[in-house]
């Protein structure tokens, strides 16, 4: 194919018709800036060549104008020497034309002659797809090697086993694959799992197994029942058999009377052995009578022993209490005159203790009395220093009163004075007496003048000077009213002047002073009471000092009372001192301790002794007693029945004892030669049991019979066996046909891996043809690089001194090796016959110049064979290039070329 | 005297290689063969039939199986069915004739035999049946034995009536359930000794005969053909009967074992052998064959679309065990091409179906596909 005309209208951002001009064979080039429409030529180059006509697809919707149209491409071409025209219109108008040589193809049948001459897939978006989409190279697109699919891939298969000498046929083992992977995706999944009629029979061989499972399992419970009902049968006639009842009951009746035998054996055995028990026990009391009484004599005999020795330990007792009592008599005189000493030491401890205490108290009071006199001066001080205060009346509040009224009395004067005026004399030596001002010697000096003035100089004349003060009337009234009032304010205070004034401050201030000084010493000496009442406080201290001087008086007065009632009592004591006193006292205490402790160590001796007395009088008492109840009792029994009689009956009641045995045994030999009663009332009841549990069991048996008829009645009318033979049939059917899949699906697996791997293995060898097409081109770009080429027609790899994975490889080169794989498969397809046309939008933006020029050569060179077109934005780049030289002109209509 | 002997109709039996249009059909004629026998019994002038065992193939068939058989039979009240278990109707406690017996589901003109004694079935002849009971599906015995001393009155035609293997004959295994003396009929002085169990005719001796099912069930029968009815007189008690075999099975039976199938002739021969079975009724054929042999894939194909495809649709039923095997040789692998990927693929699995072992024949099942989906694509190109 060698594009020679391109036009288009409506179409994106071409709304008028344009055509590209200039194209040939060989290399194009169409240089031009951003957004002239390069990338929309291509578009529709795209749409022309792989969009159905009657497409609603995105990519139709993309073309479509920006001002409204129907998107109109026109495309001639050259194809095996003919001369071809394409055309077609998208969306609302749309039309396909083809015009093959002399041929006309019009609608579907234009497009399916193109998809045939293109070798084009269709896919579901109205969309082509093919070889085609490789060589027609978008911007953006010229980085990633052509991802091939469907027709594309078959196009470059078919190219490569044309090249080659002998068919690799994997286009037939793509399509036998196809068809076995298609039968087996009928009977596995993806993953490998049963799907289809595999998996349906493998359901239907599990039902049926359930299902012929659940019935050998009735056919078990069937069998089951029939043989469980022929034994409950034979049970039940065995149950229900006369003579095997009869002889039950006479069996029964002949243990009946074993039994009354032996119970009436066992009675009268029972009575001998009463009788026998009854005459054993009398014997046995008449011979423990005997005993009893043997004993009650040998008792009596001890304890009369023991009531002679005892009464001797008793006397000798009695004494020793009594000398214990003397002795404990003698300590209480001992401990009370103990006592008694203690209790004088202690009062006179106790005087010599009060002595001291109101020796304490006089001391105290002198000390009071000394704080009283002290406060009472201090209190007179605050009394005087109070009346000087009264007499003066010039406070601090009377002299800033003063104060002001001075300010005012000066500053009138001041504004007097600033509105006088002033006369200044200097008068010579001897002019004094001469000069007079208001007939006074002239001063001087400087004058202020606020009244009116006459100077008088002698010899010279009278000069009258007259103050020009303004409202002197005011200034003047208003001084003298100062004046008055500082006077006024003198007179209060009895003061002629404001000097006289301060020294009366300054003595108040004085006074003031002495008063703090004598509020400060009161305070001081009665810390914690206020000054303000120290009248009251003071009347309050002398009271309070009144009272105790008479309490100690009168606490004096009762200590010489008492020292003088010693005195008179003739306990003469020396003056002690506290610490003798207080040492007598503990002397005399630790005596009466001491006397204390003797009296209770013979107390306690003296009651041990009484009480083992009395213990003693107690046994012998109590001996006493008890030898006279032993010969009460043996008096009383020896009335009742005399010994001898007692020795008579014991004998007599032995020989009938010896009697009764020898009866009872001869009984039980009697008995014990009979079954035993327990035995036989055992048999009685176990077939009396076992009548009971036949009986019952004749019910259960009936009952389950009927429940085992019902279920066989039941199953006899399912058919159960017929059913069984069934569901057998229809299990081994559907085993059988499950296998059939199975091994459908095992042969199938087999033949699709093994076409898989041949498919594979040839691939890579014909793989070889399109390495050779394209080692050129890249030993010109990487000299001395192999190429590793994969199964999908992708560039793998390339070896220089080692192998290098392409995504591992820089941008730019990563570019130029996707756009030689493209160069090689337009390669192919020219080997094959089939002219193909690589169109590259913007691409190689990544190269060095260094390469760049390479490529150059490469472009050229493939474009001896094919046609190239370059649509770049860089013109100066690809100005070294040549090739024809493109350009986009305005155009009247989408037209075949004439 | 003239009587039918038959026996084994085994109603209500399944088959597990038939399909269900097949199945059903087979059934229907077991039951249909029932109206044949009572209208040979008419046509030849026999006022009994004798089965002698097997009539239900089941202990517990359904209630329509159970009733089936004695229906049809209740068709010709003309004709006395004399009725004995066989191995598959035990006369147990709950089988198939105490069941009836209990829902009194019996025709009057049949007689089931339930006790081993004899029973006078015709007065005018003093003919005397002795059936031997079984009451259960195996027995040791030889129920057969008491016919020897069992009375009859001077000169009566005595007629045995058993179900079971003769001792020595036949099946070894067979023979050790249910067995019959094979000289029962002169030690017990019997005129004829009919005989069920073995589904084909047999004839025993003079007087000991096997009937055989009227209506073929099994590719095997024990015995020969199968699908008979024997009608029996008897001219007075010593007197040798005469026998005379009838046709009444419908379906054909066939087994063709050891079918080697090595080219284009072996296939034609044997369609030929098969359609000439029955050449106006293919329908009624039932045919199983056991095939083996080389194939290459041109008569694989032929193989597959004349025997399997074409016969399979003519025939009651086609049973077919083992397959002819793909002999693909050079020849057959150069139609995939000179060197191409399918051609290497099947050079793969030829090496492999060679080599033997687990994998050969699945290699070989895999090439066979390899070829029949070679010729679909190749008939799919324009």
């Amino acid at each position: 194919m060698i594009l020679t005309d391109i036009q288009i209208e409506a179409v994106r951002r071409f709304a008028s018709p344009v055509r590209l001009e200039g194209l040939g064979p060989g290399l194009n080039v169409l240089a031009a800036p951003n957004e002239t429409g390069k990338t929309t030529l291509l578009m529709a180059l795209r749409a022309v060549l792989m969009l159905r006509h009657g497409s609603r697809a995105q990519a139709v919707k993309d073309l479509l104008p920006y001002g409204g149209g129907a998107p109109h491409i026109g495309l001639a071409f050259q194809w095996r020497d003919r001369a071809c025209w394409l055309e077609k219109r998208f969306w609302n108008k749309s039309l396909a034309r083809l015009d093959l040589g002399g041929e006309r193809f019009d609608g579907e049948e234009a497009e399916e002659q193109l998809r045939t001459l293109l070798e084009l897939d269709r896919n579901g978006r109205g969309e082509a797809s093919g070889l085609w989409n490789a060589l027609l190279v978008r911007q953006g697109e010229s980085f990633a090697q052509p991802e091939l699919a469907g027709a594309g891939h078959a196009s470059v298969q078919a190219c490569l086993e044309q090249t080659m000498q002998d068919a690799t046929g994997v286009a037939a083992a793509s399509a036998l694959l196809g068809r076995v992977r298609e039968r087996l995706g009928q009977l596995q999944t993806a993953t490998g799992r049963p799907t289809g009629r595999f998996r349906q029979v493998q359901e239907d061989r599990d039902r049926a197994e359930q299902d012929l499972a659940a019935l050998k399992a009735r056919k078990v419970a069937l069998e089951e029942d029939l043989g469980f009902l022929e034994q409950d049968r034979r049970m039940l006639r065995e149950h229900e058999s006369p003579e095997r009842r009869q002889q039950e009951e006479e069996t029964l009746h002949a243990l009946r009377q074993t039994r009354e035998r032996l119970r009436g054996l066992a009675v009268e055995e029972q009575a001998l052995r009463a009788t026998g028990q009854a005459v054993a026990q009398q014997a046995q009391a008449a011979a423990e009578e005997q005993a009893a009484r043997r004993e009650s004599a040998a008792s009596l005999a001890r304890l009369e022993h023991d009531l002679q020795t005892h009464g001797q330990d008793a006397a000798h007792l009695v004494q020793q209490a009594e000398a214990a009592s003397a002795r404990h008599a003698r300590a209480q005189l001992a401990t009370s005159q103990a006592v008694r000493a203690q209790q004088q030491a202690r009062a006179v401890l106790h005087r010599v203790t009060r002595r001291l205490e109101l020796a304490r108290q006089a001391e105290a009071l002198g000390h009071d009395r000394t704080v009283l006199a002290r406060a009472q001066d201090a209190f007179a001080w605050i009394e005087q220093a109070q009346v000087d205060l009264a007499s003066l009346k010039v406070d601090t509040a009377f002299m800033r009163r003063l104060a002001k009224a001075t300010q005012a009395v000066e500053q009138a004067r001041a504004i007097m004075q600033a509105q006088a005026t002033m006369l200044v004399a200097q008068l010579q030596d001897g002019a004094a007496g001469r000069v007079t001002l208001n007939g006074q010697p002239c001063p001087s000096g400087r004058t202020l003048l606020a009244e009116a003035a006459e100077l008088v100089v002698e010899g010279i004349g009278r000069f009258g000077i007259v103050p020009a003060i303004d409202r002197r009337d005011h200034a003047q009234k208003t001084l003298d009213d100062a004046q008055a009032a500082q006077s006024a304010l003198l007179a209060e205070v009895g003061c002629a002047s404001v000097a006289e004034a301060e020294a009366l401050h300054d003595r108040r201030s004085t006074a003031e002073q002495h008063l703090a000084q004598a509020q400060a010493t009161f305070a001081a000496i009665l810390p914690g009471h206020p000054v303000e009442k120290a009248a009251t406080t003071l009347a309050t201290l002398r009271q309070n000092l009144a009272e105790a001087q008479a309490i100690h008086e009168r606490a004096m007065a009762a200590l010489q009372a008492e020292s003088g009632a010693e005195s008179g009592a003739g306990a003469q004591q020396p003056d002690l001192d506290n610490a003798q006193a207080s040492r007598a006292e503990d002397e005399a205490a630790q005596r009466a301790e001491q006397a204390r402790a003797q009296e209770q160590a013979a107390f306690t001796h003296a009651t041990a002794a009484q009480a083992a007395a009395e213990k003693a009088g107690a046994l012998c008492r109590q001996l006493e007693a008890s030898c006279a109840r032993i010969r009460q009792d043996l008096t009383a029994r020896q009335t009742r029945e005399s010994d001898p009689d007692l020795a008579a009956r014991l004998a007599a009641l032995l020989g009938q004892q010896a009697t009764l045995e020898a009866d009872l045994a001869a009984k039980v030999q009697l008995r014990e030669s009979e079954p035993p009663l327990s035995v036989i009332e055992s048999g009685i009841r176990r077939r009396e049991e076992a009548q009971e549990t036949m009986r019952a069991t004749t019910t259960r048996l009936r009952e389950d019979i009927r429940e085992r008829e019902t279920r066989v009645r039941m199953a006899e009318g399912d058919g159960l066996d017929e059913a069984i033979a069934e569901a057998t049939r229809h299990l081994a059917r559907v085993t059988s046909e499950c296998e059939a899949c199975a091994r459908d699906r095992a042969a199938l697996a087999l033949l699709e891996q093994t076409l898989a791997n041949a498919e594979k293995e040839q691939t890579e060898r014909y793989l070889a043809p399109l390495v050779q097409a394209m080692q050129p081109a890249f030993s010109a770009l990487f000299p001395g690089a192999k190429l590793e080429m994969n199964t999908r027609f992708g560039l793998s790899g390339l070896t220089r001194q080692r192998y290098e994975e392409v995504e591992h490889l820089s941008d730019g080169t990563r570019e130029q090796i996707a756009v030689l794989v493209r160069l090689g498969f337009a390669e192919l397809l020219h080997a094959r016959g089939m002219p193909a046309v690589l169109v590259l939008d913007d691409a190689l933006g990544f190269s060095d110049s260094t390469r760049m020029e390479c490529l150059f050569d490469v472009l050229a060179d493939a474009a001896t064979r094919i046609q190239i077109l370059l649509m770049t934005c860089r013109a100066e780049q690809f100005t070294p290039l040549g090739g024809r030289v493109l350009k986009l002109r305005q155009h009247k209509a989408v037209a075949a070329p004439g | 005297m003239k009587f039918l002997h038959t026996s084994d109709w085994q109603v209500g039996r399944t088959f597990s290689f038939v399909d269900d249009d097949t199945l059903g059909a087979l059934q229907a004629e077991r039951l249909e063969v029932i109206r044949r026998i009572g209208a040979l019994a008419r046509a030849q002038g026999a006022a009994s039939v004798l089965v002698a065992g097997d009539v239900y193939e089941h202990e517990t068939p359904t209630n329509r199986t159970l009733h089936q058989p004695m229906e049809r039979m209740r068709q010709f009240p003309d004709v006395t069915w004399h009725l004995i278990p066989g191995n598959h109707d035990a006369d147990t406690p709950e089988g198939v004739w105490a069941r009836l017996a209990r829902e009194g589901a019996v025709p009057e003109n049949v007689r089931i035999h339930r006790k081993a004694e004899p029973v006078l079935i015709d007065e005018a002849q003093n003919a005397w049946l002795l059936p031997a009971i079984l009451q259960r599906r195996h027995t040791l015995a030889d129920l057969s034995a008491y016919m020897n001393d069992a009375p009859t009155p001077p000169g009566a035609v005595r007629i045995g009536l058993a179900h079971g293997s003769v001792v020595g004959f036949g099946n070894a295994e067979e023979g050790e359930h249910n067995p019959i003396a094979p000289d029962r009929a002169a030690q017990a002085g019997l005129d004829y000794l009919a005989l069920g169990d073995w589904h084909g005719f047999c004839q025993i001796d003079a007087r000991t005969i096997y009937a055989g099912t009227p209506e073929t069930d099994r590719f095997g029968t024990g015995g020969a053909g199968g699908g008979e009815v024997i009608e029996i007189s008897l001219p007075g008690h010593g007197a040798a009967p005469h026998i005379q075999r009838h046709r009444t099975g419908k379906y054909v039976w066939r087994k063709f074992e050891n079918t080697m199938l090595t080219n284009a002739q072996d296939i034609a021969a044997l369609e030929s052998r098969l359609r000439g079975i029955l050449p106006d009724n293919p329908g009624a054929v039932l045919a199983w064959l056991e095939v083996s042999g080389l194939l290459g894939v041109d008569e694989l194909a032929l193989y597959e679309n004349t025997i399997l495809r074409r016969l399979g649709g003519a025939l009651a039923c086609l049973r077919v065990s083992g397959a002819p095997q793909l002999s693909a040789m050079a020849d057959d692998l150069d139609r995939l091409g000179c060197g191409g990927a399918v051609r290497v693929a099947a050079q793969t699995l030829l090496d492999q179906a060679q080599d033997g072992g687990e994998q050969a024949d699945l290699a070989r099942e895999a090439l066979q596909r390899l070829f029949v989906f070679w010729q679909d694509t190749q008939g799919a190109r324009p």
